[in-house]
Order: C-alpha cells, then sequence, then structure tokens
C-alpha cells in the first residue's frame, strides 16, 4: 500500500472516530487513543469497531480487538489485513 | 420441525444463530413477552417455534416481531472466537449420573420455596460451608480484609456503574409501602394472595430506592466511591446474590437467590492482573483437592440485548472474563459455572471515582464462586452420600 493509500486510511479512520466520539475537526486530528477521549472507553470501543469496519469495508477479526488502541495501530490493521 | 401440537407457531429469523450463542438467545427470549408460554430454537438455528398462553393468540404478531428483534440484535456483529481454556481437567467415567435434584428433594437435602428459591438442607449447607472455608484458606496468603455488606444495594450505585442499563431483565427491586396512612391501611385490607403473585395497588407502593444486589462487589466500590487510595487493597467478603433470570432458573443449577464469596483487588492494571492470576492458579488446588471435572475458560455476562454484543465482544476481545464450568454428568456434555475471575479495568475505578493519589482511576478485579453451585458440582459428580466424596472434601467438611 503506498503512503498516499495509507494516509488516506488514517484519515478515514480519524473521521470514524471524531464521529464516533463526537470530536471536533481539530480533537479528531489529535493524538487519539482508548481513554483519550474518555469516551473511548469499553461500549466506545466496539462501537468504534463496528463503524470502521463499515466505513472501511473491512472486517476487524476479533483477536485484534484488544490491540486497536490507537491510530497508527488501527491504520495497520486495516492496510494490513492478513496480519 | 417443531411439533406442532406443542409450539404451534413459528417464526423464521432470517438469520443462524451461531452455536455457541444458543445458550444466550435462549436466556433472552424468556424476557420477551409475559404471553409467551415456552419456545424452542430449531436444530437448524433459524427458527423459533413457539406457544402463546391461552386467549392470547391476538399476540400473536407482536411476540412474532420481538422474537425476531431479539435473535437479531444478540446475533448482529457476532464474531467467532473460540473459547480460550486455562486449565481443563475433564473426565470420562463419574461415580454418579443422576440429576442429583429429585433425590436431594426427597432426601431433605434441599427444599424447594418457589421459582429460584430453594433452602439447603445439613450435606448441602455442608459442602457450601466446608468449600468457603478452604478457598479463605486457599487465599490466606492474599491478607484480605474481610467485609461484610447488606443484601440490598442502593439504585443509585446499580446506576453509577451501568448495572441497570445493562442487565435490567435481572434485576430484582425493593418496595416499602408509601409512608402514608391510607397506603398503608388500604394496602392491609386489600392486598391478598392472588395463587401466583401477590395483588398489590401500585400506588400504595413508595418509588424504590433500593433493589437486591446482584453480586458483592459493587458494595465494595460503592464503599471506596470518591477516595484515593494510597496503596492496592484486596477485600473479601460473602453475600447473598439475586439475579431474576425467567425460564432459565432451574434448581440450584440458577437461583434467584443464591451466595456468593467474593475476593476484590483494587489497584494498578499490573496489580490486578498479578492477583487474577495467583488467584486462578490457587482456586485450580481447591478444585483439585475437591476432585472436580471442570475447565476454566473465556466467558462473558448476560448483558441485556441492546448492549449484548459490544460488551461481550469487548470482554472476549480483552479477556476480561474466564468461567470455572464444572461438569454436570447428569447433562452429557452440561457444564455449570461455578466460578469466574474478573477483570473490569478501569471501568470502576471511573464509575466509583476511586483513584491514586494523583488522581488516576485505579483498576479493578474480582473473584466469585456461587457456593451453591459448588454444592450442586460435587454432589453430581460424586453423588449424594458423603461417604462417596473426594478425602479433601470430607477432610474440609470435618475441620
Amino acid at each position: 500500500m503506498s503512503e498516499l493509500e495509507r494516509a488516506q486510511v488514517e484519515a478515514k479512520v480519524r473521521t470514524v472516530i471524531g464521529q464516533t466520539f463526537g470530536l471536533s475537526p481539530a480533537e479528531a486530528a489529535g493524538e487519539l487513543r482508548m481513554g483519550n477521549p474518555t469516551t473511548w472507553d469499553s461500549m466506545g470501543h466496539m462501537q468504534l469497531i463496528v463503524g470502521l469496519e463499515e466505513a472501511c469495508n473491512w472486517s476487524c477479526p476479533g483477536h485484534q480487538i484488544a490491540d486497536l488502541v490507537d491510530v497508527p495501530t488501527i491504520v495497520d490493521a486495516i492496510c494490513n489485513p492478513s496480519n | 420441525m417443531g411439533n406442532p401440537a406443542e409450539f404451534p407457531h413459528s417464526v423464521p429469523l432470517g438469520l443462524i444463530i451461531p452455536a455457541d450463542l444458543v445458550g444466550d438467545v435462549v436466556g433472552k427470549l424468556h424476557y420477551v413477552s409475559e404471553q409467551l408460554a415456552g419456545f424452542r430454537i430449531s436444530d437448524s438455528r433459524d427458527t423459533v417455534h413457539f406457544r402463546l398462553k391461552p386467549g392470547q393468540e391476538s399476540q400473536r404478531a407482536l411476540v412474532t416481531d420481538r422474537l425476531r428483534e431479539v435473535a437479531t440484535k444478540l446475533c448482529r456483529s457476532y464474531r467467532s472466537w473460540g473459547d480460550k481454556v486455562l486449565v481443563s481437567r475433564p473426565r470420562e467415567h463419574f461415580a454418579y449420573h443422576e440429576d442429583p435434584h429429585p433425590s436431594l428433594e426427597r432426601e431433605g437435602q434441599i427444599f424447594r420455596y418457589g421459582n429460584g428459591r430453594y433452602g439447603l438442607g445439613p450435606h448441602v449447607v455442608a459442602l457450601v460451608e466446608a468449600f468457603d472455608r478452604r478457598f479463605l484458606r486457599t487465599v490466606e496468603s492474599f491478607s484480605p480484609e474481610a467485609h461484610q455488606f447488606p443484601s440490598i444495594i442502593g439504585g443509585d450505585v446499580l446506576s453509577r456503574c451501568r448495572y441497570i442499563k445493562s442487565f435490567p431483565h435481572s434485576l430484582s427491586l425493593v418496595h416499602h409501602l408509601r409512608e402514608d396512612l391510607d397506603a398503608i391501611q388500604g394496602f392491609a385490607e386489600q392486598a391478598e394472595w392472588g395463587g401466583d403473585h401477590l395483588n398489590v395497588k401500585p400506588n400504595s407502593l413508595a418509588q424504590p430506592e433500593t433493589l437486591l444486589s446482584p453480586t458483592v462487589c459493587f458494595h465494595c466500590y460503592a464503599w471506596l466511591a470518591d477516595s484515593k487510595q494510597p496503596r492496592p487493597r484486596i477485600i473479601t467478603a460473602r453475600g447473598k446474590c439475586f439475579r431474576f433470570e425467567s425460564g432459565s432458573l432451574h434448581g440450584l443449577e440458577r437461583l434467584w437467590d443464591f451466595s456468593m464469596r467474593e475476593l476484590i483487588f483494587v489497584g494498578p492494571k499490573e496489580f490486578v492482573l498479578e492477583q487474577r492470576q495467583k488467584v486462578i492458579d490457587a482456586s485450580t488446588q481447591l478444585l483439585d483437592r475437591w476432585n472436580l471435572s471442570y475447565e476454566i475458560k473465556t466467558a462473558t455476562d448476560p448483558f441485556f440485548i441492546d448492549d449484548f454484543s459490544q460488551q461481550s465482544s469487548f470482554q472476549r476481545a480483552f479477556d476480561l472474563k474466564f468461567e470455572v464450568r464444572a461438569a454436570l454428568p447428569y447433562k452429557p456434555g452440561g457444564s455449570v459455572a461455578i466460578g469466574s475471575f474478573n477483570i473490569h479495568q478501569d471501568f470502576f475505578g471511573r464509575s466509583f471515582s476511586i483513584g491514586t493519589i494523583d488522581g488516576q482511576p485505579l483498576h479493578t478485579g474480582c473473584v466469585g464462586f456461587g457456593l451453591e453451585r459448588v454444592a450442586l458440582a460435587l454432589i453430581a459428580q460424586h453423588g449424594l452420600d458423603p461417604a462417596g466424596w473426594p478425602p479433601g472434601v470430607r477432610e474440609d467438611i470435618s475441620r
């Protein structure tokens, strides 16, 4: 995957995180990880995973869910779905 | 096909219930409607066959829609996880194979008062007490602080930790009468037993402040609420717990009113994780001493319909819950959860503002054993005669 495509995925991920947790565009562009925003808690985490699956036409394997706690890790998982 | 005489109505679900979700779906379908008299999921797991109570045929369309709604919501976003088994103690041959409930009733060792309500006789009490004593001895090295909590719990506590939203179906509300002379006198004159319920005018009841406590550890978090803890805490308590599980209530397997011994951890994440593993190891020794056949494996809590999919997925993803499932030889392949080892991450720390000195939310975890279920598992595997119970059990009873 090219850097451009990866950047597009990251933008989409940040959009979904922003929509899921009601963030402003500036907040969604900042450092995001589980616990920050505080609404990214257990319920929020699963809402986010479902939202990402729909938006990115991607299926998250159960064993990866616990690891997807920040933007770079999520982008990696979506860009490399076989991992 | 369902037997048309037994279940005259059928709902095609438009999906196939995953095999490992059938138990969860069955557990929730009991709550669909008071007009539902019985149901069965088809072998192909794509249809629910059901019957309505007499005279309730007009409710058929509504019940049909609700059955489909519940199945759809529970199966939504389903993921196949596979069980993570930490400990396995299988056994091919058991000394006893019968359902012990009829014999226990006949011999005066249990008494059924009503749905989910049982009294225990001397042999069962001896097992309950012996297991509790031995468990406390097993975890002596943790130096737990002994506590005692009430059987009723404030609605504020259950609301603060989302229990009311996540488990509304199993709540047991506690009412007293309104502090009003007319209401009390009217109640005394009018309230009467209606055959299967007490006829009560709702306006004689005060709004509920409390509920029967569904678990032990919530009291602990409420006790520590809005505090900063300078050091990790380990607390133990035994209490009565109450979970209304409707049509799933069955003998000592699933009581409305049961006893639980808990060990509760409050501290940093690593501390809580380490304690849970230590208790799993210690409990394994205890269960082996009692010569039980069991597995310790991943599990989820019975969240209600709307929270189920996401909350249970989260628990599985983070290995938050492991259960001890003891074999029930009278149900081929069947088992009952007799204990659980739970991590809550910082959920209760945040919900109850329990923090470190510098204000970071603390993590919590708990271990709980359902004492009546332990007794049932022992009797189901080793029989009713104490002389036939494993030496470790007899020794623990005699101490």
